[in-house]
């Protein structure tokens, strides 16, 4: 009996989060621009803010961050293959790394100083989850430093605009401009832009064989996504401004948690890398961007676009957007030396 | 006075493996998001007494091991 009430209980919320990742599915196989993830996530905060009564959907969303965080970062992990890392570039994982520092700094920088927003969280955030893989990386860092639904908010807002202008702006104005090679404007792709989508997208405009390159890199960066988040927490703790701290039992969860997820998603990657288990990668990935997709739906699903200013959203936003473009800057005087 | 209200919100997540699913039945029970508690969420006796309750439902033995400063 108790058991029926609990899955009551939790069925609402995890009918729409699979709903949600279901119909991103369906709808990625008709263009690159709709990724999956990306289309579960916008889902989740479209039906989220329809809802206005939302608490018969907590129980769903915290089950499925709960349990398909871990499963989609082991799952996550399966589809990035370590051999290919061999073809890259040792430099091109150095400015990987520079970038995020530039993301991080630029943002906080602005933030702080131009558009007073003293809850530096918001800006590690943002820097954190433009630097690694946008809307994934947001759903990651959350328990490493205790996002409030508003700090979320404003840093997936960001970076889904931040995204569409980087996508477009990279090909029709800094390639219409700087006429890179086919590698060197891969690089920049896989360098600078916040999902794995727009990252497809961009480099699709060049050549299929850039498209190959720009991913590899992008999922280099990916990787960072533990690291990064235990840095994070490190940040926001430290230098937070006026974010809430979270106490020092919670950080040391966060702690575990976060060896305990990168055990899943490097034991996935080296598994399937190394081992006969790489046959069945492509066959994975469906139960992935689903179950992944699900996570990234119930996490939209509880951003809340009344309880955020329009100030706020627009002030991260173009931080993030300058943020990328010194990035830009940047990476492309590095690429044009190596 | 300020900072109750997320400190057993802290503790509670603390205590547990499935933290998400501890704050939405939390939050769910008490009818607010306790995600969004902060330092600076004012006491509030009466909500404090109900999340207290539903914490004890919700830990079992380990609810003895909450303290709030």
């Amino acid at each position: 009996m108790k058991s029926l009430n609990i899955i009551k209980l939790v069925l609402p919320g995890v009918l729409i989060s699979f709903a949600l990742s279901f119909l991103g599915f369906r709808l990625s196989a008709l263009h690159p621009l709709l990724d999956a993830l990306f289309v579960a996530f916008i889902g989740g905060i479209i039906i989220g803010n329809i809802i206005r009564q939302k608490t018969f959907l907590y129980m769903g969303i915290g089950l499925c961050k709960d349990i398909l965080i871990p499963v989609g970062l082991f799952l996550y992990g399966t589809q990035i293959n370590l051999k290919d890392w061999a073809a890259i570039k040792s430099n091109v994982f150095l400015f990987a790394v520079l970038n995020l520092i530039i993301y991080l700094a630029v943002i906080l920088l602005i933030n702080r100083y131009v558009f007073k927003i003293l809850n530096n969280k918001i800006s590690f955030l943002n820097g954190g989850a433009n630097a690694i893989c946008g809307v994934s990386a947001t759903a990651v860092f959350i328990p490493f430093v205790d996002a409030k639904d508003n700090e979320v908010t404003l840093t997936l807002v960001s970076i889904v605009i931040a995204g569409l202008v980087s996508v477009f702006a990279t090909w029709f104005v800094v390639q219409e401009i700087l006429n890179l090679s086919m590698q060197q404007y891969a690089q920049l792709c896989g360098l600078t832009l916040n999902q794995t989508g727009a990252t497809k997208v961009a480099a699709s405009f060049m050549s299929k064989d850039a498209v190959k390159i720009a991913v590899m890199i992008k999922n280099f960066r990916t990787s960072m996504i533990i690291p990064v988040g235990l840095l994070l927490m490190f940040l926001s703790q430290a230098f937070g401004g006026t974010a809430s701290k979270m106490s020092p039992e919670l950080r040391k969860s966060a702690v575990y948690y976060g060896i305990f997820i990168a055990i899943l998603f490097f034991g996935g990657a080296l598994l399937f890398s190394f081992t006969p288990l790489s046959v069945y990668v492509k066959s994975i990935k469906p139960t992935f961007t689903v179950l992944f997709g699900m996570t990234l739906a119930s996490v939209g699903l509880l951003c809340n676009l009344r309880n955020v200013s329009i100030k706020d959203m627009a002030s991260n936003t173009i931080s993030a957007i300058i943020a990328w473009f010194v990035v830009v800057m940047v990476t492309v005087k590095l690429i044009r030396l190596i | 006075m300020a900072g109750r209200l997320k400190q057993i919100v802290d503790q509670v997540k603390a205590k547990v493996i499935l933290k998400n699913l501890a704050t939405s039945t939390l939050s769910m029970k008490l009818g607010t998001n306790v995600d969004n508690f902060t330092e600076t969420t004012p006491d509030d006796p009466q909500i404090e007494q109900k999340l207290l309750a539903i914490a004890k439902e919700l830990l079992g033995d380990k609810y003895s091991e909450i303290r709030i400063i």
